[in-house]
């Protein structure tokens, strides 16, 4: 299994690929050939990856929900899903375990208001599932036939089967050789030099919007809120072209930091931290390994996974957050033996869900590969998962302290995962969330007031894992009564 | 040593622009290669604010009070997962059921919905109601936090107040407050309800008038009915006649609690207005023995000459005054009336049904109904209806619609579908053919959604 890069779709249907883990880095690119040097280094791993006995459980009916790209597509699926229109639906188990619940593939005929019925397979055990395929011609992703089958499987309404039909046998013959494709990566020499020419262009960006920032800072932040959006997507383009996408989206995102009061610190602190970027770009190759790997993954160049580190990590919470033309979802882990900090991200156009390969609330045992920077990291093997019950809680002091140390890796850092115990909300003013000795954090001011969060835990203390971000912090996911899981997004 | 200028040094320089201003060199921070002015600043800015992320410190303030402990159970899984996807469609008489379904049970929401359920709420008043009896504490306690849901409070019925407490309120929980005496509405609260008919607030006012007029033996009712029987009295041939009132007479405008609006004169709209508000208001007794000798009669002899508004006007009091036995000798007029075509708006007809216990409403829809095999006879006596299908009533719904799967449908049966859809006893989802043929069918639709209630019953039982 190739590294970071993952095909959700299947190269029997080009076009239709979920780019996920690797950013898409311009218009266009989303779905083509990933770049060369994230395949490199790609880990040791076979495929299908689990090799251990899972014990995983069966998804609940909510799970299945969370993958759907938006609430139409839920209500349209939940139409679906009735077995009478479902005249074939089976599972196939996995060959010694793996999958959730022990499932390899699902697959089913849909009788729709055509001829022939629609044919919808979803593979639940390879590292990179789910992955979905259906015969009819919507655009969301999963469509809601995908999200159907997988729910009637969620409810125990589907029959086990030993053989899977030849389409669906093809289907995963095709992934199973798509997947080895890409671990046998082309060309180095090729590769070395167009990574090399990518850098240049990427240089030659950073140089125009150095001088851009020049030029700003020279006449004044004053007039910066009647630029309109225009000045900054022009900005961004240009950056675009120079395939430094990442940088290209921050630039884009200045138009809506101008609506909020405090946009002129907000403003300087983001050219600043361009400014900071483009310097640490020049100097890359006198930084340090780590800063140097940072400062990549910061202008939008891809990495590999590295290292890869077995743990059982408790899911923090979810954030869905927009990212230039596509929607992002990341993941925060915490390994219970090692301690370690994981972010997991995943993007997709509009209209398709991000990935979500973990679920809220969980503890997964599973090997996770990090890449070198960001903690950023995939799930390379999953072995098993449990209802997890609180993460181990820090304090405000040591949240704090863990993000100053951050920050000294990454100064780009826009969120860094808290879990406090005992949190109680507090009001004064704005909304805090406080700990048993009354240091407390400023909530963000997307999260105010958090009636989500007052609701499920009433004003009782909790634990409350979220994100720590320079404008406040976002709860993410509440421990509440009986210690179940409540997903604050 | 942090500088805490240092930040706003470098903006207020950063918006004026460094080609006005000098570049500012807060102290403590290391040396940044010169060269261009703008940069520098960037260079500076860059530091002092990862510097000023890095060295957050925790704040303090004071946690909210916790709510009080529930005592009641919480629903379970299954039907917490349907409320979830209730909440997020537009509100719809599905949600209403789930909650009045949970209610019933004596089971509270899973609290994590209660900011949905809450909003939902603030635009429809009936959920509102539905939703005091789920919320639990903790609903209660969240509406204390945000004015948006400060509605729920006023939707529970409140403790006993005193005339002292009552007139210490702002209108709106004047009128909250005389709302809640509804369900134990007793001769004792007359000369509270009395003196709010002359409350400064029309709403106020209108809501002591409906209670009064449900109340048997006031002084106000017997006034009402000394006005009443001026105006409307038996003429010539024992028929009933008409006069309508006078807008300068104060005393009535008094006692029926409306003013005449300025400049009016003797505009006849409002002058019909006012008898309507009269004879809604006026104790229904007061026709027997004047108009005819019992209550069918009355009906008879007001319909006979018909003084349609008259009709109205006296089902309007029924309705207001919730009595059964006017209300049953009033629906034949009425709704009969309406099965002839004449105009639905306004009408008290389905009202009057509503006042009528579910089985009874049924078994009159049951009657209408009886012998006619098509839709639209079955629609016609049912879509009136506001109340829970009997299970004979569902029987007979569900066989003419099953019979008629094969049919095109027509938009009678597609209005058959959708009542049955809401009042149909949903373990009947069984009776209709569910593959996917059909799909389009009102029939197959209305499988679905019964199947789909079938559910929601069996989670919350």
């Amino acid at each position: 299994m190739g590294g970071p890069y993952r095909n959700s779709r299947g190269p029997g249907t080009p076009g239709r690929q979920s780019p996920v883990a690797v950013r898409p880095e311009g218009p266009g690119c989303a779905g083509t050939t990933p770049p060369a040097e994230a395949l490199s280094t790609a880990p040791e791993m076979s495929y299908p990856a689990p090799r251990f006995g899972d014990v995983s459980k069966r998804w609940s009916a909510d799970d299945v929900w969370a993958l759907a790209p938006d609430t139409p597509s839920r209500k349209a699926a939940a139409k679906v899903a009735r077995p009478a229109s479902w005249p074939v639906r089976c599972m196939r188990p996995t060959d010694g375990g793996g999958g959730p619940g022990g499932t390899e593939v699902l697959w089913g005929e849909c009788a729709g208001s055509g001829a022939q019925p629609y044919l919808a397979a979803v593979h639940l055990s390879a590292p990179d599932s789910p992955a979905y395929r259906c015969s009819c011609p919507s655009r969301k992703f999963p469509c809601k036939h995908a999200l159907a089958l997988l729910h009637l499987w969620a409810e125990h309404q589907v029959d086990e089967a030993a053989e899977a039909p030849e389409w669906v046998a093809d289907w995963l013959a095709q992934r199973s050789a798509a997947a080895e494709r890409r671990d046998t990566a082309a060309d180095p020499k090729a590769s070395t030099r167009r990574a090399q020419r990518r850098e240049e262009r990427i240089a030659d960006g950073l140089a125009e919007l150095e001088l851009w920032l020049r030029d700003q800072v020279e006449t004044g932040l004053a007039g910066a809120r009647d630029f309109g959006y225009g000045r900054w997507d022009a900005m961004a383009a240009r950056l675009v072209d120079a395939q430094a996408g990442r940088v290209a989206d921050r630039v884009r995102d200045l138009s809506t930091a101008t609506a909020a009061p405090d946009w002129p610190g907000r403003l300087l602190a983001e050219y600043a931290l361009l400014r900071l970027l483009t310097t640490a770009y020049r100097h890359r190759d006198n930084l340090p390994a780590p800063l140097r790997a940072t400062v990549r993954a910061r202008v939008g160049l891809a990495s590999a996974p590295e290292e890869s580190v077995h743990d059982t990590w408790d899911v923090l919470g979810r954030h869905d957050f927009p990212a230039g033309q596509v929607r992002g979802r990341r993941f925060w882990l915490r390994g219970r033996g090692t301690g370690r900090t994981a972010m997991l991200v995943s993007f997709a156009p509009r209209g398709r869900t991000p990935e979500s390969p973990v679920r809220v609330g969980t503890a997964v045992d599973a090997e996770v590969a990090f890449h070198p920077a960001e903690w950023r990291a995939a799930v390379v093997a999953r072995h098993a998962e449990h209802h997890g019950g609180p993460p181990a809680a820090e304090t405000v002091d040591e949240a704090l302290e863990a993000w100053a140390g951050a920050l000294a890796a990454d100064p780009w850092l826009e969120a860094w995962p808290v879990v406090l115990g005992g949190a109680v909300i507090g009001r004064d003013g704005g909304w805090w969330l406080g700990e048993p000795s009354g240091a407390a954090l400023p909530l963000h001011a997307d999260s105010s007031p958090p009636w989500r969060l007052a609701a499920a835990c009433g004003g009782e203390p909790a634990t409350v894992a979220g994100e720590w971000t320079p404008r406040g912090l976002r709860p993410l996911t509440v421990w509440a009564c009986g210690d179940r899981p409540v997903a604050l997004a | 040593m942090r500088d805490t200028n240092a930040w706003p040094e470098l903006l207020s320089t950063a918006l004026v622009g460094t080609a006005r201003r000098t570049v500012p060199d807060p102290p403590g921070l290391p040396p940044v290669t010169g060269g261009d002015p703008a940069l520098t600043l960037l260079d500076r800015a860059a530091l002092v604010a990862v510097r000023d992320r890095a060295g957050r410190r925790p704040g303090r303030a004071d946690p909210i009070p916790p709510a009080p402990p529930e005592s009641a159970p919480m629903v379970g899984a299954a039907a917490a997962r349907r409320l979830r996807g209730l909440v997020e469609q537009e509100p719809g008489p599905h949600l209403a059921e789930w909650l009045g379904l949970a209610a019933a049970k004596g089971l509270r929401v899973p609290p994590e919905h209660l900011p949905e359920l809450l909003d939902l709420g603030a635009r429809a008043h009936s959920l509102g109601r539905a939703i005091t009896r789920v919320c639990g504490e903790r609903g209660f306690w969240l509406a204390g936090l945000n004015p948006r849901w400060s509605y729920l409070t006023n939707l529970v019925p409140a403790g006993d107040f005193t005339p002292e407490q009552w007139r210490a309120e702002n209108a709106e929980r004047r009128r909250a407050l005389l709302d809640s005496l509804e369900e134990r509405l007793c001769p004792d609260h007359e000369p509270l309800l009395t003196e709010a008919l002359a409350d400064r607030s029309p709403r106020v006012r209108g809501a002591a008038r409906v209670l009064l007029a449900r109340l048997p033996d006031t002084e106000h009712g017997r006034r009402l009915a000394a006005h009443a029987r001026r105006h409307i009295r038996t003429g010539g041939k024992g028929r009933p006649t008409v006069r309508l009132p006078d807008l300068r007479d104060e005393e009535l405008a008094r006692d029926i609690g409306v003013r005449a609006p300025a400049g009016s004169g003797q505009d006849r709209e409002i002058r019909r207005e006012w008898l309507w508000t009269l004879v809604s208001h006026t104790p229904l007794d007061t026709w027997t023995h004047h108009l005819g000798d019992d209550r069918a009669d009355v009906v008879r002899r007001v319909s006979a000459t018909g003084h349609w508004d008259l009709v109205d006007a006296l089902a309007n009091a029924a309705v207001v005054q919730r009595d059964l036995a006017w209300a049953r000798v009033l629906i034949p007029c009425v709704l009969g009336r309406l099965a002839r075509g004449h105009d639905m708006r306004g009408s008290r007809g389905p009202a009057l049904l509503g006042l009528l216990p579910a089985e009874e409403q049924c078994a009159w829809a049951l009657r209408r109904a009886r012998g006619t095999g098509s839709a639209h006879a079955l629609l016609a006596a049912v879509e009136h209806l506001d109340c829970p299908w009997t299970r004979e009533l569902g029987e007979v719904a569900a066989e003419l619609i099953a019979r008629s799967t094969g049919d095109p449908p027509d938009s009678s049966l597609r209005a058959l579908c959708a009542s049955a859809e809401l009042w149909m006893p949903p373990d009947l989802h069984t009776r209709f053919d569910t593959r996917g043929d059909f799909d389009d069918h009102p029939g197959a639709r209305l499988a679905r959604t019964l199947r789909f209630r079938f559910d929601m019953h069996e989670e919350l039982s």
